[in-house]
């Protein structure tokens, strides 16, 4: 015995050591708020992870006032072979490890590169390609001072057998008070992330100081368009076919003229969409049911009980020739050549025990009569 | 702040292995072996699956903060994980209303209909987090919603099945 314990514990063992110790997750995680400690929960330890030969970096913010909107734009070039070309795209404060996501900092996320609000993406780096640039829109801090940014990113390798981590060096900027009349987008302003295919997207600017507006709109990479604009509303003609449109305002008024940084708008197809309270009526419908359903299986034929009930008193092979003949529907009123029941042990002249049915006394009778349930 | 979808995952880890569990000792009763062992085994791990099981459902509903359900695997994993405490809460009161443990391989077969039910709620969240799962075959993007005239009939159902089966169980 001792020697198959301790042969069972060595192949344990044995397993656990030549078990790849880091895998990478191949489908990716999801889109999250995620700390880089992530990388010990979702893509194991860090301390045991290989090192990217990706180059991270991250740009300047492109507007450095407290308590407006800015962008900034992670760039992540030779990038490496990679099975699935997944990579994961965390924007940092910090390399701690804790208490490191914008929000911890006073930033607030108004879109992350997939049309989300999180700190943490994955995108698909193109067959061919070795680079990818994504961008998040951010709302500065309220309180001016001195900020860092950093980003890191997770992938996998060929079989993915290992997973690969990479940091960019952080970056350190100043965030100022805004001059009292600077022509800016209102702090209450969001501009909206996704909208439909085949649909138009209307915005209206809400604004503070400005009293004259331009808004160009783009397909990233390619030449701008001018907007017109009406009262502070524009509107965006609806897509096509999924995908990614850019737009800025160029702000003026009394101080001097401002450009919002290019806001990112993702068109998407329309998917499958269910209501909740449908959904969960639905949910709390079935729960009824088959509760009901179940409850209704094990039920027994009235007929048995009352068989059972009035029977008790009654002469033991009596009782049990009533029991037996009626679930086997047996045309066959002799009960001596029925070889069930000899199976069934005698039932006492006190009747079965409190709460006892027929068919537990079939089963547990004997262990009864023996003194074992009593 | 830890996150409602870490508390998922915790939770879910134990509604797996309590059903898991429950899931094999209904099997021994199915094929008649063990029974006193196994009957026990079986109820007790169901009813601790089937106590973390809200929780799951709590939490796995505030991990996803949008107002819509906007993905067929989320609203079949809804569904099944609603229909399966159905089914498990039918198997207990079964057991509990019998006071003993219940011949025939009906109970015990309908325990690990709940128990498969289960497992496959949590399969779906593996694919619906990782984009992996061993039962890739099954189509998850089918999805049925009925309006809620049709949920209705279906609460009235079911509620009138369980209060027929009170007024039996009472008349004994």
């Amino acid at each position: 015995m001792r020697i198959r314990v301790i042969a069972i514990l060595a192949i344990l063992i044995f397993s656990a050591s030549w078990t790849p110790m880091t895998s990478a997750k191949s489908g990716g995680e999801g889109d999250d708020i995620r700390s880089m400690q992530c990388g010990g929960s979702c893509h194991s330890d860090p301390a045991l992870n290989a090192t990217s030969a990706a180059m991270v970096s991250v740009e300047q913010p492109s507007s450095k006032w407290a308590g407006l909107l800015t962008t900034v734009t992670v760039n992540i070039t030779d990038f490496p072979e990679s099975e699935t070309r997944i990579v994961g795209v965390f924007l940092l404060t910090n390399d701690q490890g804790a208490k490191d996501t914008p929000q911890h900092e006073g930033w607030t996320i108004v879109a992350d590169p997939n049309g989300g609000v999180v700190n943490y993406i994955e995108t698909r780096v193109s067959n061919g390609e070795t680079s990818v640039s994504v961008t998040w829109t951010l709302k500065a801090p309220v309180v001016a001072g001195n900020y860092t940014l950093l980003a890191s990113i997770h992938h996998g390798g060929v079989g993915n057998s290992v997973s690969i981590h990479g940091n960019s060096w952080p970056i350190s900027f100043t965030i100022d008070e805004p001059p009292e009349d600077l022509p800016r987008l209102a702090s209450t302003f969001t501009p909206p992330n996704t909208r439909l295919v085949n649909q138009e997207t209307i915005i209206t600017l809400e604004t503070e100081d400005v009293t004259d507006y331009i808004v160009e709109m783009r397909v990233p990479g390619a030449q701008s368009v001018t907007l017109d604009v009406v009262e502070g509303t524009f509107t965006i003609p609806p897509a096509i076919n999924s995908g990614s449109i850019e737009w800025r305002a160029t702000l003026s008024g009394v101080g001097p003229d401002q450009q919002t940084p290019w806001f990112t708008l993702i068109a998407k197809e329309e998917g499958w969409q269910s209501d909740r309270v449908e959904l969960y009526l639905q949910a709390f419908s079935l729960l009824f049911l088959m509760t009901g359903l179940v409850l209704v299986s094990n039920r027994k034929p009235r007929a048995e009980k009352i068989d059972l009930v009035g029977v008790m008193g009654l002469p033991q092979p009596d009782i049990t020739a009533q029991i037996i003949s009626e679930p086997q529907q047996h045309s066959t009123p002799v009960v001596e050549h029925n070889p069930v029941i000899s199976t069934i042990p005698p039932v006492p002249i006190e009747g079965l025990p409190a709460g006892w049915t027929m068919e537990q006394w079939q089963h547990y009778g004997e262990q009864y009569l023996q003194g074992g349930l009593r | 702040m830890i996150s409602a979808g870490t508390f998922h995952v915790i939770t879910t880890e134990l509604v797996v292995g309590m059903f898991a569990l429950a899931g094999i000792a209904y099997l021994l009763l199915v094929l008649d072996k063990k029974r006193e062992t196994a009957d026990i085994v079986a109820h007790w791990a169901m009813l601790g699956g089937l106590l973390a099981l809200p929780l799951t459902i709590i939490f796995g509903i505030y991990a996803n903060p949008t107002e819509q359900i906007s993905n067929q695997l989320l609203a079949n994993k809804v569904l099944l994980s609603f229909s399966a405490l159905g089914i498990s809460v039918g198997v207990l009161l079964n057991r509990w209303l019998n006071k003993g443990p219940i011949s025939g391989r009906l109970h015990p077969s309908i325990g690990m209909v709940a128990c498969g039910m289960i497992l496959l709620v949590a399969s779906l969240g593996g694919m619906y987090t990782r984009g992996e799962s061993l039962l890739f075959f099954l189509p998850k993007d089918i999805v049925l919603i009925f309006p809620v005239w049709a949920s209705t009939i279906l609460l009235l159902m079911g509620l009138m099945l369980i209060s027929k089966s009170a007024v039996d169980h009472r008349r004994g």
